[in-house]
């Protein structure tokens, strides 16, 4: 019997976690045996969240098949449910904000059916849950939604900013259709005075059909630097930092302007200057332990806080400062991780 | 006096043996810097590198990333932390090409981008620092850093032990003091006293008696040579006349007395250990109160700490009066014994304290103990001894606890430093012990058959003195802010903010030496003068002023110097007042010393002044808790001269009354 169930932990990818996971070790949900159904929504299979929620769950001693679906585009969500509704899976954990928003709508919503309401869901590396309004609030969500943030609080990731230099001026380039880039924006406005810096707005511009456009990125940055801006502030943003963060690198090098990245994937794949970041993996493997937590029934799935992992990696480029001719000081050198040109 | 000969002995192989430990001190001290310095500076060398790895391991690291070393950023906060982190270095220099791109440390070392102090004195006078070069990964460049330990690090630490010998020799002088007194006292003083009463004896008529000494040496010889004189005397003496019954009451009271006055020797010796067990503590007691400090609600800490302290004081004034009449009843050696037994369970209690409570109580006890033990041994030298000798014995007896008061904090402030406040309550404990064995062995097992209760406190009699404005001035303004003073002052304050400052314990040890040397060498001169002039106010009032400027002085900052100068100040000060506050008592309670004897009056006097020394650790905690420490010390003084006022006031308010007591005017 549970031989059986080994073989058929295969997830959509073919991973088999089978070594990980005693079949003998049974403690899943219901406790008639049955292995635990999980579905996982990401925007593509390779992120580190979901390496980490697998890992996580594959070494908890829960037996699950983990289905993962690649969904490159939130608007393709609203299609799926009824096939995710159909499959009756135990939980659903969704990757990033906009999935996230796609999958359980907003807490508020006047028409909650549109979503899926009737299985618990665990979100991992959502910027800011509240201001999407995802949950309630981080201690009490409200409903059957919980999950893990991925973001250091904005005032750690300034004081980490103006620890490599006193800059002046701060160049926020972001996407003004994600909500939780609005969030940020706004609450590093709030807090840029207090560390004596100033804060400028860079919202992609909209084009008629109010899409933002990617494309005009080159000339913010170009006229950022006209305007003395000094350092880029890549936040958790899909469309900028996800999928253009190689163009901001080299734009950003072109003006000998440095860069700031709040998320570990871009600062890895790009020449990016630094980040701030918790790493992936860690973010799904704090996923997996609440998706546990749900499928044992050790916790109620409405019951668990949101939470953060409250340690943090610097990470810093050598070849981008060599290029800037900015070197980190020995204080930041002595705690980052050093990210190596490929 | 009696014993002239052997103070004079005394003195003379005190001042020789102090003479030949200050020689050797001197000559040691010269050559401590070649002793010591080999073995000081290496191991400094090591910390330096040490600490310079670490700080190169970090600057290797970034170069390895490929940042070129002129290049690095941030190196002077990298040394600043690193300095931060070792006060032992005195300055890191980070050197490319013979240029200093960072430094943090002592501006001394460097001029402008040249490190100046790498070893080579440019003056050829002492170089102030030990340099260590550690090389740095530097590509085409030379990179050094340069880490620097100061080098009178080594001339400190030697004088820190110039300074402890040198406390540790007034200490053995005073000893010194203590067992000649005692070894001269035993072997020569008493038994030539025993001599001089049977040959008096023996020329009064009386031949019956007899020296009867056992010791083999030369006096032993004298002793009985006598005796064999006597005996021959007596034999031709029993032929001549019928043998007459003599007088052996008479002749046994007068050896007993030489006895008793021998035993007062070996008491003061009992005693002097005894003190010194209390005095070892001293200069930590505050501080180790402060240690086991948690927080109660409602109070302030300040005030919490002053408070066991306080408890001491006020159990030690309360149960002396009746310790006093207890050992009347049931014998000095009853009430010593046990006494000292809980003392030696009350320190044994202070050290293992594990919160304030519990020491609190361990104080208690200790206060408890001490008043028996002192009241007792008072006790014992007053019926020792008739009323002829026993200004002399209480001198001895009190002279031991004055040796005590300097040797103790200066001995115990080293041992503190050495193995811990906890563990130099153990070793008090133990020398409680010790001094309760001596006292065991002096004290008569039979208490006398003497109940002359004029002796004791009686406390309704003393209240009599109350009503004599004369006598309340001269306590409550006057003895009373003595003691304040040096509680709240000496015990309480100066310790606390010395440890608050970084100051060692031995530091503070010496510090609250200079106090009871002061005592013991200004006060006789002070009682010598009050008496030649006849002015006690003078005195008195000069005394409180100078007590309170020595707070004031306390409270200047310039720690160890003004500590030094302050606590001088007011050792000279409570010389000033001692003996003219005793000399004060006499003429202002002439018609209660006639009515109620003198031990009645100085009872009283002695148990209100007291009462400053239980006020005083609150006074003090509540300006400390206020204003600070500057603040409080301050305050006191501000305290002591107010008292000084009233005292003048009081004086001129009620002139001495004359003889045929006329009413009194009324105050104004």
């Amino acid at each position: 019997m549970s031989l059986s169930r080994r073989s058929i932990l295969a997830g959509a990818t073919g991973t088999l976690l089978a070594s990980a996971a005693p079949g003998f070790a049974q403690t899943a949900k219901g406790g008639a045996g049955k292995a635990a159904r999980i579905v996982v929504l990401t925007p593509r299979k390779d992120v580190g969240d979901v390496l980490g929620l697998r890992d996580y769950i594959g070494s908890s001693g829960l037996t699950a098949t983990i289905d993962v679906r690649e969904v490159p585009n939130a608007s393709d969500v609203p299609s799926l449910l009824p096939q995710i509704r159909a499959a009756r899976p135990d939980l659903v954990v969704t990757v990033f904000t906009p999935l996230t928003l796609a999958t359980v709508g907003r807490h508020d919503d006047p028409e909650p059916a549109r979503f899926l309401t009737d299985v618990p869901v665990v979100f991992t590396s959502v910027t800011d849950p509240v201001a999407s309004r995802i949950v309630r609030s981080l201690d009490r969500t409200g409903r059957a939604v919980t999950g893990t943030r991925h973001i250091a609080p904005v005032s750690v990731q300034l004081k980490t900013m103006m620890s490599y230099r006193r800059w002046k001026k701060i160049v926020a380039v972001y996407n003004p259709a994600e909500d939780n880039m609005v969030a940020v924006v706004r609450e590093l406005k709030d807090e840029a005075p207090r560390h004596g810096v100033e804060l400028m707005d860079a919202a992609l511009p909209r084009d008629a059909a109010g899409a933002p456009v990617a494309a005009a990125i080159p000339d913010l940055i170009a006229d950022a630097a006209r305007a003395g801006a000094e350092l880029i502030y890549i936040g958790p943003d899909t469309l900028v930092a996800s999928n253009n963060n190689a163009v901001i690198a080299e734009r950003a090098l072109a003006h000998n302007l440095a860069t700031f990245c709040s998320t570990e994937l871009p600062i890895r794949r790009a020449n990016l200057l630094m980040g701030l970041v918790s790493p992936a993996v860690n973010v799904g493997r704090f996923a997996g332990l609440k998706a546990v937590e749900i499928l044992t029934g050790a916790k109620p799935a409405d019951g668990i806080p949101v939470e953060t992992l409250n340690r943090f990696s610097l990470l810093l480029r050598i070849g981008a400062a060599k290029r800037l001719g900015l070197y980190p000081p020995m204080r930041l050198l002595n705690i980052a991780e050093i990210v190596q040109d490929a | 006096m009696e014993l002239s000969f052997i103070k004079r002995l005394n003195w003379q192989l005190t001042g020789l043996v102090a003479l030949l430990m200050l020689i050797s001190l001197a000559v040691q001290s010269s050559n401590f810097s070649t002793l010591f310095r080999p073995l000081v500076e290496p191991e400094l060398e090591r910390k330096a590198e040490v600490v310079g790895s670490y700080v190169v391991a970090q600057l290797d690291r970034a170069v390895s990333f490929g940042i070129e070393v002129d290049k690095l950023v941030g190196v002077d906060e990298l040394l600043t932390d690193t300095l931060a982190a070792n006060p032992d270095v005195k300055y890191l220099g980070f050197e490319i090409n013979g240029r200093l791109h960072a430094f943090a440390g002592d501006e001394a070392a460097r001029s402008g981008d040249r490190l100046t102090a790498d070893g080579r004195a440019a003056d050829g006078g002492e170089p102030l620092f030990i340099d260590t070069v550690l090389p740095v990964e530097g590509g085409g460049a030379v990179a050094r850093l340069h880490i620097g330990m100061s080098a009178g690090h080594v001339h400190a630490a030697l004088n820190e032990i110039v300074f402890d010998l040198g406390s540790v020799l007034i200490v053995a002088i005073l000893l010194n003091v203590e067992i000649l007194l005692l070894v001269v006292g035993t072997s020569v003083g008493a038994p030539l006293r025993r001599v001089s009463e049977v040959i008096l004896q023996a020329g009064e008529g009386d031949v019956g008696t007899r020296v009867n000494m056992r010791s083999r040496d030369e006096v032993g010889g004298l002793g009985r040579a006598i005796d064999w004189a006597l005996d021959s005397i007596h034999h031709r003496a029993a032929e001549a006349a019928a043998e007459t019954a003599g007088a052996p009451a008479g002749a046994t009271s007068a050896t007993e007395r030489a006895g008793m006055m021998q035993r007062v020797v070996e008491l003061r010796f009992a005693i002097f250990v005894f003190a010194m067990a209390e005095e070892l503590t001293r200069t930590f007691l505050s501080v180790y109160i402060k240690s086991l400090f948690e927080p109660i609600p409602g109070l302030a800490m300040e005030m919490v700490i002053g408070a066991p302290i306080a408890l001491f004081m006020l159990l030690w004034a309360i149960s002396q009066p009746i310790a006093g009449s207890l050992s009347e009843r049931r014998g000095r050696r009853v009430v010593f014994l046990s006494g000292a037994m809980m003392s030696f369970l009350g320190l044994l209690g202070s050290g293992l304290a594990g919160d304030l409570i519990q020491l609190a109580i361990a104080r208690c006890l200790t206060a408890v103990g001490y008043a028996s033990v002192f009241i007792a041994a008072q006790g014992f030298v007053i019926d020792a001894t008739d009323p002829k000798q026993r200004a002399q014995a209480i001198a001895i007896y009190a002279g031991g606890i004055l040796s005590a008061g300097v040797c103790g904090p200066a001995i115990g402030g080293i041992v503190a430093g050495q193995v811990g406040f906890r563990a130099t309550f153990v070793i008090s404990a133990g020398l409680v012990l010790l001094a309760a064995f001596m006292a065991w062995r002096v004290l008569p097992r039979v208490r006398e058959a003497t109940a002359r209760s004029d002796r004791g406190l009686r406390l309704a009699g003393g209240l009599v003195c109350l009503r004599n404005p004369r006598f309340v001035g001269l306590t409550i303004f006057s003895a009373v802010p003595a003691k304040l003073g040096l509680t709240a002052l000496l015990f309480f304050l100066l310790p606390l903010a010395l440890d608050d400052q970084g100051i060692s314990q031995s530091w503070i040890g010496r510090v609250l030496l200079i106090y009871w040397l002061l005592m013991i060498f200004v006060s006789p001169m002070a009682a010598k003068l009050s008496d030649r002039w006849g002015q006690r106010t003078a005195f008195l009032v000069l005394g409180g002023l100078l007590a309170a400027a020595a707070a004031y002085v306390l409270s200047l900052p310039g720690s160890l110097a003004m500590a030094l100068a302050g606590v001088a100040l007011l050792g000279v000060a409570h010389a000033l007042l001692n003996a003219p506050q005793l000399a004060m008592l006499a003429d202002v309670c002439v018609s209660e010393r006639a009515a109620l004897g003198e031990t009645t009056v100085i009872g009283m006097f002695r148990l209100i002044e007291r009462l400053g020394s239980v006020v005083a650790p609150f006074l003090a905690g509540l300006f400390l808790a206020r204003y600070g420490y500057a603040g409080a010390l301050e305050g006191i003084g501000a305290v002591l001269a107010l008292c000084v006022g009233a005292q003048l006031l009081l004086t001129a308010a009620f002139r001495p009354r004359p003889p045929d007591d006329l009413p009194q005017r009324t105050s104004a």
